[in-house]
C-alpha cells in the first residue's frame, strides 16, 4: 500500500474500538503515505462530540492526530467545486467524501480506509466495503 | 503555499517530500516518501505506535458492531433532535 486517504468512517471504527479495528490500523500501518482532508477532521470531531456528549474526548483526539503522520489537506474550494462538476457523481456522496476524492486523486492514492461503498462511483477502491 | 494544515513534523518534511518528488521525477508523494524512507533520509512512521494508533473513547463508549457510513452521517445530522 502506497498513498491511503483515511475516511471519518475508519477513524470511527478505531476510537470506538469496534470489531474491525485492528484490521484498520493494519492497512493503515502498512501505507507509506497517510492522508485526511480538513473536511474529515471536522466531521470525525463532531462524531466525537456528539457520541459522548463532551467535546473534550474530540478535543483529545485531534490532539493525537496532531502528533500522528496522517497529513491533513485543506483542498481549495474552487479546484473542489470543479471537481465535484467533473465528476458529475451519482448516489450519496457527502461534501466531506468528495473532498477526500479530490485529495485522494491528486495524491494518486486508489484506495481510502471506509466501509462506505459510494467511493466506488469514483474509481476509488474502499477497502472495508462489501462486494 | 501547500495546502497542508497539520503534521507530525514540521512544513519542512513536505518541502523534502516535493523536491525530492520533482527531482526525481516521481509520479506521486507516496512515492517520494517510499524512496527517502529506503534511502534511511526519513523514519517510516508507525501508525499502530502512534497516539492516534492508540486512542480509544472510555469504554462506555466502544461498540459491538461496525458503524456505517450512512449511520454516522445520520447521528450527525438527522437525528439531532431525536438526542436532545
Amino acid at each position: 500500500m502506497s498513498a491511503l486517504a483515511v475516511d471519518t468512517w475508519a477513524f470511527a471504527e478505531l476510537f470506538q474500538a469496534g470489531p474491525r479495528a485492528d484490521e484498520v490500523t493494519s492497512v493503515l500501518d502498512e501505507a507509506d503515505f497517510l492522508f485526511t482532508t480538513r473536511e474529515v477532521v471536522a466531521e470525525t470531531f463532531n462524531f466525537i462530540a456528539r457520541r459522548t456528549g463532551a467535546t473534550r474526548y474530540a478535543q483529545a483526539w485531534w490532539d493525537d492526530l496532531r502528533e500522528t503522520h496522517v497529513r491533513v489537506f485543506e483542498p481549495p474550494l474552487d479546484e473542489l467545486h470543479t471537481f465535484i462538476h467533473k465528476a458529475s457523481a451519482r448516489g450519496a456522496l457527502s461534501f466531506t467524501d468528495l473532498s477526500l476524492a479530490f485529495v485522494a486523486q491528486r495524491e494518486g492514492a486508489t484506495a481510502i480506509a471506509t466501509g462506505d461503498a459510494e467511493f466506488r462511483r469514483l474509481g476509488l477502491e474502499p477497502l472495508f466495503a462489501a462486494r | 503555499m501547500p495546502d497542508v494544515v497539520s503534521f507530525r513534523v514540521t512544513d519542512e518534511e513536505l518541502e523534502i517530500i516535493d523536491r525530492t518528488r520533482r527531482q526525481l521525477g516521481l509520479a506521486t508523494r507516496a512515492d517520494a516518501v517510499r524512496y527517502l524512507v529506503k534511502q534511511g533520509a526519513m523514519q517510516r512512521a508507525s501508525f499502530r505506535d502512534s497516539p492516534l494508533g492508540r486512542f480509544r473513547l472510555p469504554k462506555r463508549f466502544h461498540t459491538a458492531r461496525t458503524w456505517s457510513g450512512q449511520e454516522i452521517d445520520a447521528y450527525l445530522y438527522d437525528d439531532a433532535e431525536k438526542r436532545e
